[in-house]
């Protein structure tokens, strides 16, 4: 848009600010996936469980001693508490299944 | 939506969707061509700093040759931020938000609630100045920031209406006697353009669920709908039958006090049959058959549209709406066999993962839960065109008072 003199128009964002949200800290990387526990986070969208299943698969079949877990919550709504503490507190990395 | 939670660096591993109609063999190839990016993002350190939200002053300058040229630019500005529905909006200038605060008494730091997923902060200024730019006139505003409030409510779930595939229109169904005082329409046409309330309030709340709530960026609505542009009514509470009462009184509220109920909607099925002359039998069947040939909304609301004329009609057979719904809540069973093969055909995956069934094939599935999850409202003109509203699956309607916005 190429700005020229003339009128100059001041309006106001209708945005506004956001919630200030604490920025987390990721998980450090394992580097390797021999003997860890993966969880698999679903939401019971049709599926999301093929497509977990098939990472479980293709996972084990390369690293080691791998172990997984199923944390199945309900669709289309925010996670339950505790439920994000739950799937970490158990796995050593996590993989979810978020779609349609 | 993983910035808004604190982790923009998230890594995200994408495969061709919608996931659900791809099929055994092909979801799991598209996991075999994507396993390396998961590989990695399970086992390698993640770059940090990603994606914050820019943060943009609270006056935005824009400059045209001329006024109509400024405004002109100002829309191109404006929509490149995903700051408008596509039609020309007003320039939400300072005096012009001054004017438009003049029609509450809160304060413009009050803070209507946060908005999914962006978490957003609507404050009354900012659904002051979506306002101006919807065309609202001052007195309309304390509907919209009512509409605002009631969808931050957990129940409404915003958060998985603002991301869904489905169309999730939200309608506005406003009661009470501000209807009459604001001229918001709800005889003939009440669905339809020509009435500047409905259409400006509508307007103006679809803004701030765009702009503040950052909908153009988190909504994957497959084919949207116009109701996303606007979508507010009024009840005719003139034309309820005698013993029906106004939805605001139903939810609890006084006659004499103003409300507007948000409901967001999948789609609408139009009730067919009473083109036919019809008895008063007839009438409950035709009512019956189009719920009952619904997808089962065990989470949600359904919404019984009903012209005057068709309203009368039914009320022969019930007295209230109370005793409506209780009727149709049996009338609408479908046995549960039935109901099964019918949503197998449809969705494929029924009952839904997790959903523990408590009976046999024989019983008789209900397709709303409860009576209270059917709500009745009548409005338009002279007709015998009568609909049913069934709701996007995880949300439930929230009435919000309008006069503590005033």
């Amino acid at each position: 848009m190429e700005v020229s003199s003339g009128v100059r128009l001041k309006v106001l964002n209708p945005a506004g600010v956001v919630e200030k949200v604490d920025k987390k800290t990721l998980a450090s990387r394992p580097g390797s996936l021999d003997g860890k526990k993966i969880g698999l986070v679903f939401n019971l969208k049709t599926g999301g469980d093929i497509l977990l299943t098939r990472t479980a698969e293709l996972l084990k079949g390369r690293f080691k001693d791998v172990e997984v877990k199923w944390f199945n919550r309900a669709c289309c709504v925010a996670p339950p508490e505790g439920y994000i503490d739950n799937a970490a507190s158990w796995s050593d990395v996590a993989v979810a299944a978020a779609a349609d | 939506m993983t910035k808004s939670k604190g982790a923009p660096e998230l890594p995200v591993a994408d495969v061709p969707a919608p996931i659900s109609g791809l099929g055994e063999e092909k979801n799991r190839d598209s996991v075999d061509a994507v396993i390396d990016n998961i590989v990695s993002a399970l086992t390698k350190p993640i770059k940090e700093g990603a994606g914050e939200e820019k943060v943009i002053g609270e006056v935005i300058t824009v400059m045209g040759k001329d006024y109509p040229q400024a405004v002109e630019n100002m829309n191109e500005v404006f929509m490149a931020r995903k700051w408008g529905d596509g039609l020309p909006l007003i320039p939400p200038t300072e005096e012009a938000v001054d004017r438009m605060l003049k029609g509450t008494s809160r304060s413009p730091d009050d803070v209507v609630g946060i908005l999914e997923h962006r978490k957003g902060i609507a404050t009354v200024k900012i659904v002051a100045v979506n306002a101006v730019m919807a065309g609202c006139k001052p007195e309309y505003l304390p509907v919209v920031l009512a509409a605002v409030e009631a969808v931050t409510e957990p129940v409404y779930n915003l958060y998985g209406v603002h991301a869904t595939t489905a169309p999730a229109i939200p309608l506005l169904m406003v009661n009470g006697p501000l209807r009459n005082e604001l001229k918001i329409h709800s005889a003939m046409g009440s669905w339809g353009p020509g009435h500047p309330a409905n259409a400006t309030i509508g307007r103006a709340f679809n803004l701030v669920m765009t702009t503040a709530g950052g909908r153009a960026e988190t909504s994957m609505s497959s084919v949207a709908d116009p109701g996303r542009f606007t979508w507010c009514i009024g009840e005719n509470e003139e034309e309820l039958p005698p013993g029906w009462e106004p939805m605001h009184v139903e939810k609890g509220y006084k006659p004499e006090e103003s409300t507007v109920t948000v409901m967001n909607v999948h789609w609408r099925s139009p009730i067919h049959g009473f083109f036919a002359p019809t008895t008063d039998e007839e009438a409950i069947e035709h009512v019956s058959k189009t719920i009952s040939e619904q997808e089962p909304h065990w989470y949600g609301e359904g919404l019984l549209v009903l012209l005057p004329e068709i309203a009368a009609q039914l009320a022969r057979k019930a007295p209230t709406k109370a005793e409506l719904k209780k009727i149709l809540l049996v009338s609408t069973q479908v046995p549960w066999r039935e109901l099964k093969q019918r949503q197998q055909a449809r969705v494929g995956d029924f009952p839904p993962k997790g959903f523990e069934i408590p009976g046999d094939d024989t019983m008789l599935s209900p397709i709303l839960s409860q009576p209270e999850d059917l709500n009745i409202i009548v409005t338009g003109g002279a007709g015998r065109h009568s609909y049913f509203l069934y709701p996007w699956i995880r949300t439930h309607t929230v009435t919000s008072p309008i006069d503590e916005w005033k």
